[in-house]
């Protein structure tokens, strides 16, 4: 694992953490199949979510944010349905949220988390 | 989150209020114009958020949706940039809300966050003053422009930074800020030239002062090189400068048209526009897609415009001429609307006698066959001239050093008094000048034994019922320059000789 990978890794696990604080409950990490991975599936109550992090050392390059494109939310999408259907629980309803963090060299992780992305 | 300004949106010299509005939305960052924005106010989208960035100021990761309202009316060109920028500041909570949106923000954002100067700031400003509008922003470059309009406080701005600042922003740094001034204009001053440069040409100058003074349109024909053009260039120097309304109006159409030194003040000098020939129609009565742009005769408005190579003009463009002469105003068609621009100018055009020019004298060194002089001529149509009522020849300058003439000044000065006269003599019927006078007015008023030579020649065949009416009006003028109280018989005479034109009626 290199460098980049290890910071979006940490940037992963904080968010997840983050998001246990909140009261979710997180079902998968980094789950995958054949048309690609989900970073976090999380239930917000009877709510799935798939939630996708963008981690980045600084602010200096805009908004984690902002690299999630269309195309990306379109796939997560088709994603968490398919990881729905290997699933016995059912939920009441899905959501796609993306996080981004900002993980300074020293200091606490900023995150902010965007619900409901389309 | 809501953010709210104003700014103005023109169509012509009307200016409308148009709110601005911000609002950021929990979603991925996007950054969405809605509400009729033309081509280069959509680009607004890449300019503000660079002048954001460039001001060391936050850009929120959110979708951002701008709506200027009302979402009927066409907006257009960059001159919304700086109220875009402070509505999206204001959802922001950057800046203190409640205090940008009472102000009218005009300005273009440079990618640096350098407020850049915007045409028509005047008729802008004016707007939002008519609109109860207590601070305007404007680019400090525009400053002098914006404070010629009374009862509205006027806050000019270099950079997005400081106005920021001045919002309630905390860490705003501008990275320049030096003020981008307005282009100069390079504007060739009518005080450069006076009608003392014109040597000799006793006949055309007495025409000069006439038309100046009766507001009556003018044809000069003559050889090349007889000083036509120099004639007419010196028209504004002798006609009296613009009362407050003209100016205001005149300086806004310079303002939208991007012609204007503020400088100086309002316009107070008529403007003087010579189209070339080549010119096109839109050039002339004014266009553009979308909604159209003032042309040359509404640069013209209050002033000359001056045709020099008259025939040479398509018959087309000619022709377009004969709506603003009419109505003083000219009502521009487009696919957004229609757009209404002031029209009002004074029409000097310059002929040669025949297509080589030589046509004068006794015409010996004239190459043109017959038929080309006649239809040389013709391309001047009847309706245009009709509206002409000085139709004088100018000859070649004759001897080897004629004395200089009068200076300006003095000619101005008896043009202002035959004004005055004759502005006393027709307010009551809504007239400013004997140009604009009707026929049954004319020969209601006209002494009976002045007008008699008219009628002779009238009946005789050499003057038509239009020329009659034409060589009244400027007999009229004739005794306002003499200050008599109505034209005598000599006066009639004297009006007679100044439409000398080949014949024509």
């Amino acid at each position: 694992m290199d460098a980049r990978q290890a910071v979006g890794a940490h940037g992963e696990q904080v968010v997840a953490r983050a998001l246990e604080e909140q009261g979710w409950e997180v079902l998968a990490r980094n789950w995958r199949c054949a048309r690609g991975e989900v970073d976090i599936i999380a239930a917000d109550g009877d709510t799935a979510v798939a939630v996708e992090v963008k981690t980045r050392r600084s602010g200096v390059c805009g908004s984690g944010l902002e690299a999630v494109t269309p195309t990306k939310v379109a796939r997560l999408r088709v994603l968490v349905g398919q990881w729905l259907a290997t699933q016995r629980r059912t939920f009441a309803a899905v959501r796609v949220d993306a996080v981004a963090v900002v993980l300074p060299p020293s200091g606490p992780a900023e995150l902010d988390h965007v619900r409901g992305i389309e | 989150m809501i953010g709210r300004t104003r700014a103005v949106a023109l169509a012509g010299l009307a200016g409308h209020l148009v709110d601005v509005e911000a609002h950021i939305g929990s979603a991925l960052p996007a950054f969405a114009i809605v509400g009729l924005p033309d081509a280069s106010l959509s680009e607004a989208r890449d300019r503000v958020r660079a002048a954001i960035a460039s001001s060391s100021l936050a850009w929120p990761p959110r979708r951002i949706t701008v709506n200027l309202s009302p979402a009927s009316l066409p907006k257009r060109g960059a001159s919304t940039d700086l109220a875009i920028a402070i509505a999206v500041l204001a959802a922001a909570a950057t800046i203190d809300p409640d205090r940008a949106a009472r102000a009218v923000h005009l300005g273009e954002l440079g990618l640096d966050g350098r407020v850049r100067p915007v045409a028509g700031v005047l008729p802008a400003v004016a707007a939002a003053a008519r609109h109860g509008v207590a601070t305007v922003v404007v680019p400090a470059g525009n400053a002098e422009e914006a404070r010629l309009v009374p009862n509205i406080d006027v806050l000019p701005v270099a950079t997005l930074a400081e106005l920021a600042v001045h919002y309630g922003a905390r860490e705003a740094v501008a990275i320049a800020t030096d003020a981008v001034r307005a282009p100069a204009q390079d504007r060739a001053g009518p005080s450069s030239v006076d009608l003392s440069d014109v040597r000799g040409q006793e006949e055309a100058r007495w025409a000069l002062e006439v038309a100046a003074a009766g507001g009556h349109h003018v044809l000069m024909s003559g050889p090349p090189g007889a000083g036509k053009t120099m004639l007419a260039r010196r028209l504004p120097t002798v006609l009296p400068p613009l009362d407050d309304e003209d100016a205001i109006v005149a300086t806004s159409v310079h303002s939208l048209a991007g012609t204007l030194d503020a400088s100086g003040g309002l316009l107070r000098t008529p403007p003087f526009e010579d189209p070339h020939h080549s010119a096109s129609a839109a050039a002339i009565v004014g266009g553009g897609t979308g909604l159209a742009r003032p042309g040359a005769v509404s640069r013209a408005h209050a002033g000359v415009l001056f045709l020099d190579e008259a025939p040479e003009f398509p018959a087309r463009v000619l022709q377009t001429l004969r709506q603003p002469l009419e109505h003083g105003e000219i009502v521009l068609y487009r696919a957004h609307g229609a757009t209404r621009y002031p029209a009002r100018f004074q029409l000097v055009m310059a002929a040669n006698p025949c297509p080589c020019g030589n046509f004068y004298g006794t015409g010996e060194r004239c190459v043109c066959k017959p038929i080309d002089r006649r239809r040389y001529l013709a391309r001047l149509s009847g309706p245009l001239l009709d509206r002409v009522d000085l139709q004088v020849t100018v000859g070649p300058v004759a001897g080897a050093s004629p004395e200089a003439g009068e200076a300006s000044a003095a000619v101005a000065a008896r043009v202002a008094q035959a004004r005055e006269r004759a502005g006393a003599r027709l307010a009551a019927q809504g007239w400013r000048t004997n140009a604009h006078v009707s026929g049954r007015w004319l020969r209601r008023q006209t002494p009976g034994e002045s007008a008699e030579a008219v009628w002779r020649a009238l009946d005789r065949g050499t003057l038509t019922a239009r020329g009659a009416d034409r060589a009244l009006r400027v007999a009229w003028t004739i005794a306002d320059l003499a200050g008599r109280d109505a034209p005598s018989p000599d006066h009639v005479a004297q009006a007679l000789t100044l439409r000398s034109r080949g014949g024509a009626s």
